[in-house]
């Protein structure tokens, strides 16, 4: 089993729902900034059946229930257990980081998730400095494409600290360029620009980041991610900031 | 040496005196043993304790006496010879002492005699700080004051003070302080055995060390005190000596030494002339204008919205002095209602004269019909809705410059207490609740009114002489013009109980101006005033006062408008945490402020809220752990010996809060403290009734009790565990306090304490005489930072979920009727309204909470005036790490403050909810919220009903859903409960049961899940049956579903 762990009620995975938001260990990149340390190494481990039954204990309190990790697409029996988890009659919402697109098919043809948010981590020529690991962009650009067409779904990008591509360079944030590089790439891989996308502010916790020398970098400042926001909100239709 | 003239010339006798010449000319018999005594005092001043030396001495003087023939000595003589006995048998010291002492009175003795006739040079002067003056030595003065008030009778008084005379005398103080003086005495009488006399002598006093901290440092045992200043450091000394005042004279020694000892916390004991909490009536001040007695000027009834609220916050600043606790407000939104409206009139008048006044200026030839047209109708449309000729934002506009004065008054009056903000509770409602909408409002002026043809007619208020049964006098209204009574007041049975009831005499055009008109402004008003609080004070920062206590009821989800309402307070919820979300799950169950939930049974105050107000006589919390230790020591550590630990400490509550009630009681009466509450108020009946007041009594670490008592935290029982233990615990204490109301006459109610210093003084107090407590107390015990979980919550760090806290605390809270809330604590997460709204919305439906709470953290920083989310070391914004402009803020009990006052257990407590908090990921929380359990074959029918109610007892209808049930081949049993037994309240805690809304039939299937609910709903305060035909429809139609 590959079911960390669960919360209930969370007020903010979910938008609009109070949700169980179910963790699944283990993942296939390495962002520096992550905070889920804990997740990828866990040892906790959860069957289906007890999540089920936890779920079923809370479900008059519940609205929806999300999956996140770690990464759940990479877990062979993610279908099979959505499938289970779909018995409470809960909408499902999935967080991915979109670097299983066949995984996201079977998903969609099957009409089990709901919602889907995919982490656009940056723009193409970082994106293995931003993931720590090799990424095959095409991956990427073939979930952004079925993405789009889950009955609801996001794209986001949590401004983390990242480094260039040269060598001994410091960290630095994800400035309005990246992002305004990101969204255009977003908008060249569909076609279009009617996308509902969120900027996410980076929150160093202690203890958990993969790269703990990040644990003491200073936070954005609520302007400078204003800032970005008022650079790239005029490319989509619709840009949110998430503090 | 000085020696006496007599002295000189020595003649032979062989007679011993038979008697002595006293000072004021007197005699009296000779006695060796006095002059044995004044040796042995001189002797003991140098430090010789030998008597036989006084004798010696003593020997030696008689023989001089009889040398020199005195047959009859005066005192002076007999001084003079004891000295040269001294020195005779070489004892000069102890000569030199004698003389010096014997100096000494003679000269007190002639100076005390001319007191106040000259120089004051040589005196022994006494200086009297409370008199602020100096005064001369007088023996008298202290034989008088131990007479009159330690009630001594004149002998011992006498040798008392003399005894004092010459001790301080002795000592050689150049001058004494009355203080000292009586510090002395106390002494002294200690010393002769008269305790309880010395008891009435004693001294209340400070330190002079502890003075200085006073002033000094800050005071952290009331986080609500922002900062140290001079009204802080007098009430912290008021408070010392109040406190000690309290524990010596209006508690019994078993009562003091309870709260010393932690059995029980006094709560505001520093306030001992004040009552606890109450709630007032915006209607009372509207009715009868501001008119408090130690105002020098009284106000009429207020006309206009701002005059009303400069009326309500002298109230509040005045009635604060008679309270130790909050001031609740009900019905803010609707009460404000009518003079917003006739505000909102006259302005609206005022554009309409503008209006035409402007269309007369361009009226010519060519418009004139047009016009003239126009001005008719716009006159006509003033006349039918006058608010329609406003558009939507002057009249926001005007709700907002309303509310913002109301709330920042409100917030900001913090000139009583030492310097505290007042603790001030708005009670606001999303709709007018249907037990006030037929009310006739009170309208500007504080009249009464009625519409007659569309016009509004205001009336005259006359009083009967009958009496309400509440003791309120009766009144008829009378239309003066027409001199008709439009409606008169009269006693009549309903239900089998005397109640008053109006009896209108209203015209085919008439009718009675009563709240539901005012619904529109109410909820308009109402959304202003939330607006308020979600924008915050100038940096953002939210109100911790007044608190927004939102009252959220069915209407609330059946009204859309009302329901709007309920989505912005959760956006409100979700931005900072402000509105506390009040439950009330039927009609008459009025919320009054933060800490009162009152069933209203005299139906008088529906029609008269002017005279709804309520008061929390005193609040006195119960220390579970240490009751569970001690049961332990004597009676083993099971439950029994437990539960009967907790009556011996209830009868001991009981006590303090009847022995509190009596000093209360006199201090109601004409010119002493209370006199303002006592007399006869306004409305006909005193503004606090003793005999109606509620006597709370808090409890506190039900869960650390538990955990000593059976192994488990209260989150880690088992259902069983949970049912037998801690609910019975609960419905223990339920129930006793009941007895004892029924007893003496007066509502005692559960509470959840607020616990900020009780929490740390008892489990301080248990840590150093009950070291068994060491492993259940909470908090950090080496950094002193300990703490017991607050009254009946699941300790802040359990690893459970929110769910998980509402439903097991929320099972206590039909048994506990005042304080009872869940907080949310949510750290630094914004949660998405829409989301906040659900929880609410589940929270109301599905358990039998009274209150929930949202409380986030903040960092407040005031050097870039901004408010970030979350407890922040440095400003994200500036940087700013200065903790004197770097503010953090969360609720430390049942309001929000700043971190900073909190005192350290309490901040040892906000560690650990982080640690709840943010442990989710680790700590899956396993164990099922124990609920109703069915343990037979078929379905269950669980029937829960009180003794003495008509209702409960009819359970005809089970037949026939034995009958039903057998048709889809199940069986059915039925277990019925009285909920005045301790089985029958714990089961319906566990089922979530509305104690007041009874009786309640709850349904389970075989794998005990409630398939089927319904309970007795009230209206009016009128009570409606279960609709069993209706019932028994559905069950069929359930077990049909179920049987597919």
């Amino acid at each position: 089993m590959t079911v960390a762990g669960i919360i209930h009620g969370s007020f903010i995975d979910y938008p609009g729902y109070v949700a169980s938001v179910v963790f699944f260990k283990g993942c296939n990149f390495r962002c520096p900034a992550c905070h889920a340390r804990s997740l990828l190494e866990s040892r906790n481990a959860i069957d289906i059946d007890q999540l089920c039954a936890l779920i079923k204990r809370k479900r008059s309190w519940l609205q929806g229930i999300v999956l996140c990790g770690g990464e759940p697409t990479i877990c062979n029996r993610l279908v099979d257990y959505i499938h289970t988890l779909r018995q409470s009659g809960l909408p499902i919402k999935l967080d991915t980081n979109g670097s299983n697109p066949d995984m996201l098919e079977q998903l969609l043809e099957k009409n089990l998730i709901d919602y889907v948010a995919m982490d656009l981590k940056s723009s193409p020529p970082l994106y293995d400095l931003a993931t720590g690991v090799d990424v095959n962009i095409d991956f990427i650009e073939a979930s952004i494409q079925l993405v789009q067409r889950f009955p609801h779904y996001e794209f986001r990008t949590t401004v983390v600290p990242i480094k260039d591509n040269v060598p001994n360079a410091p960290y630095r944030y994800l400035d309005q360029y990246d992002i305004e590089n990101i969204v255009n790439w977003l908008i060249a891989v569909t076609g279009h620009n009617n996308h509902s996308y969120y900027l996410q502010k980076f929150v160093p916790r202690q203890d958990e980041l993969i790269d703990s020398t990040l644990e003491s970098f200073a936070e954005l400042s609520k302007d400078d991610l204003e800032q970005i926001y008022k650079h790239v909100s005029p490319l989509l239709t619709s840009v949110s900031l998430r503090y | 040496m000085h020696s006496s003239h007599v002295l000189d010339a020595p003649m032979a006798g062989a007679f011993v005196p038979q008697a002595v010449k006293k000072r004021n000319g007197s005699l009296a018999a000779f006695d060796k043993g006095r002059i044995v005594q004044a040796i042995y005092a001189a002797l003991e001043s140098v430090g010789n304790k030998d008597k036989s030396v006084a004798q010696k001495v003593a020997d030696q003087t008689i023989e001089t006496l009889k040398l020199y023939n005195l047959r009859t000595p005066d005192v002076d003589e007999i001084n003079s010879i004891n000295v040269q006995s001294l020195s005779k048998l070489g004892y000069d010291d102890v000569a030199r002492s004698y003389e010096r002492y014997a100096r000494e009175r003679k000269k007190i003795r002639v100076l005390g005699a001319t007191a106040g006739k000259g120089s004051t040079d040589g005196f022994l002067m006494v200086t009297s700080i409370n008199e602020e003056m100096a005064q001369p030595w007088s023996r008298e003065r202290i034989i008088i004051s131990l007479v009159n008030e330690a009630a001594l009778d004149y002998p011992t008084a006498e040798r008392i003070a003399k005894e004092i005379e010459n001790k301080i005398i002795l000592s050689s103080f150049a001058f004494v302080t009355t203080q000292l003086i009586r510090e002395l005495i106390h002494t002294e009488m200690l010393k002769r055995g008269l305790h309880h006399e010395a008891q009435r002598y004693r001294n209340f006093s400070i330190p002079f060390a502890d003075l200085q901290d006073i002033m000094l440092s800050h005071n952290k045992e009331n986080s609500n005190i922002q900062m140290n200043n001079p009204e802080a450091v007098n009430f912290t000394i008021s408070g010392r000596i109040g406190k000690e005042y309290a524990l010596t004279s209006i508690f019994s020694r078993t009562v003091a030494d309870a709260h010393t000892t932690g059995m029980i916390h006094l709560h505001d004991l520093d306030l001992p002339t004040r009552v606890y909490c109450s709630a007032h009536s915006l209607e009372y001040i509207k009715k009868y204008g501001l008119v408090i007695d130690n105002l020098q000027t009284s106000s009429k009834p207020a006309k206009h919205t701002e005059t009303l609220t400069g009326h309500l916050n002298t109230f509040f600043a005045a009635m604060q002095a008679f309270y130790a606790g909050a001031l609740g407000l009900g019905y803010v939104n609707i009460f404000y209602a009518p003079l917003i409206m006739a505000d909102l009139e006259q302005q609206a008048q005022r554009k309409l004269d503008a209006i035409i006044v402007a269309l007369n200026d361009v009226q010519n030839q060519a418009t004139d019909q047009f016009v003239a047209d126009y001005i008719k109708k716009i006159n006509k449309q003033f006349e039918n809705d006058p608010l329609s000729l406003l558009n939507d934002d002057e009249i926001d506009d005007f709700l907002t410059q309303r509310g913002q004065e109301l709330i920042y008054a409100a917030s900001q009056n913090a000139f009583s207490r030492g310097g505290q903000t007042l603790f001030i509770d708005f009670n606001i409602h999303t709709g007018i609740p249907s037990y006030l909408a037929d009310t006739p409002s009170i309208e500007p002026g504080g009249k009464y009114a009625i519409i007659r043809d569309g016009k509004k007619v205001f009336l005259k208020e006359e009083r009967l002489d009958e009496k309400a049964p509440s003791g309120h006098p009766l009144i008829q209204l009378r239309d003066t013009s027409t001199d008709r009574v439009i409606m008169r007041e009269k006693v009549t049975e309903i239900h089998g109980s005397n109640q008053m009831v109006q009896e209108w005499f209203l015209e085919d055009n008439e009718s009675a101006v009563t709240y539901k008109m005012y619904d529109y402004i109410a909820k308009r008003f109402a959304k202003n005033l939330l607006k308020i609080w979600h924008k915050g004070d100038k940096n953002g920062q939210p109100f911790a006062f007044p608190k927004c206590d939102l009252h959220i009821n069915d209407q609330t989800f059946s009204d859309p408008e009302q329901l709007e309402l309920l989505h912005y307070a959760a956006e409100v919820a979700a931005d900072n945490g402000s509105p506390y979300f009040v439950f009330d799950r039927d009609e008459v169950s009025l919320a009054a402020c933060c800490r009162l939930r009152t069933a209203v049974e005299d139906l008088y105050v529906l029609k008269h809220p002017e005279s709804i107000r309520f008061c929390g006589f005193q609040n006195i919390t119960i220390n579970l752990p240490q009751a569970a230790y001690r049961s332990a020591q004597s009676g083993g550590k099971n439950l029994d010996s437990f539960l009967c630990e907790l009556d011996n400490v209830l009868e001991v509550v009981i006590d303090a809060h009847l022995q509190k009630r009596a000093f209360i009681k006199k201090l109601q009466n004409k010119g002493l403290p209370q006199w303002l509450t006592g007399k006869e108020a306004l409305d006909g009946v005193p503004y606090i009734e003793l005999d109606k007041a509620t006597y709370i009594i808090g409890i506190i670490g039900l869960n650390e009790a538990m955990s000593f008592l059976t192994g488990k935290q209260l989150h880690e029982q088992t259902a069983e565990e949970f049912e037998k233990i801690s609910l019975r615990v609960v419905s223990h204490l339920y129930l006793r306090a009941k007895e004892y109301q029924e007893k003496h006459g007066l509502k005692f109610s559960l509470e959840e304490s607020p616990a900020e210093s009780a929490t740390r003084r008892m489990s301080k107090i248990d840590s150093m005489y009950y070291p068994e407590s060491k492993q259940f107390i909470k908090g950090d015990q080496l950094s002193d930072k300990t703490y017991y979980t607050n009254s009946i919550h699941i300790t802040p760090d359990a690893p459970v979920d929110l769910f998980h806290r509402i439903e097991l605390q929320s099972k206590f809270h039909p048994a506990i009727e005042s304080g009872a809330i869940i907080h949310a604590f949510i750290g630094d997460q914004k949660p998405h309204p829409d989301a906040l709204f659900h929880l609410i919305e589940r929270t109301f439906s599905t358990t039998q909470s009274a209150q929930l709470t949202i409380s986030p953290e903040f960092t407040i920083c005031r050097a870039c005036a901004v408010v970030h989310r979350g407890i922040q070391h440095s400003c994200p914004q500036c940087g700013n790490t200065d903790p004197a402009t770097l503010k953090h803020m969360t609720r430390i009990v049942g309001y929000y403050s700043f971190i900073d006052n909190w005192n350290p257990s309490k901040q040892s407590e906000l560690d650990d909810r982080h640690n709840g908090n943010y442990s989710v990921m680790q700590g899956m929380d396993t164990t099922a919220v124990p609920s109703l359990q069915n343990d037979r074959d078929g379905l269950l029918l669980v029937h829960i009903g009180k003794a003495d109610c008509e209702l409960c007892k009819d359970i005809s209808s089970v037949q026939n859903f034995k009958k039903i049930a057998q048709k889809y081949n199940t069986s059915l049993d039925l277990k019925t409960y009285e909920v005045q037994t301790h089985e029958g309240l714990a089961a319906a805690m566990l089922g979530d049961v509305n104690l007041s809304a009874l009786p309640c039939i709850i349904l389970l299937d075989e794998q005990s899940n409630v398939i089927l609910r319904e309970s007795t709903q009230y209206t009016n305060g009128i009570p409606v049956a279960i609709d069993m035909p209706q019932v028994a429809k559905n069950l069929d139609n359930l077990l049909k579903e179920r049987s597919k």
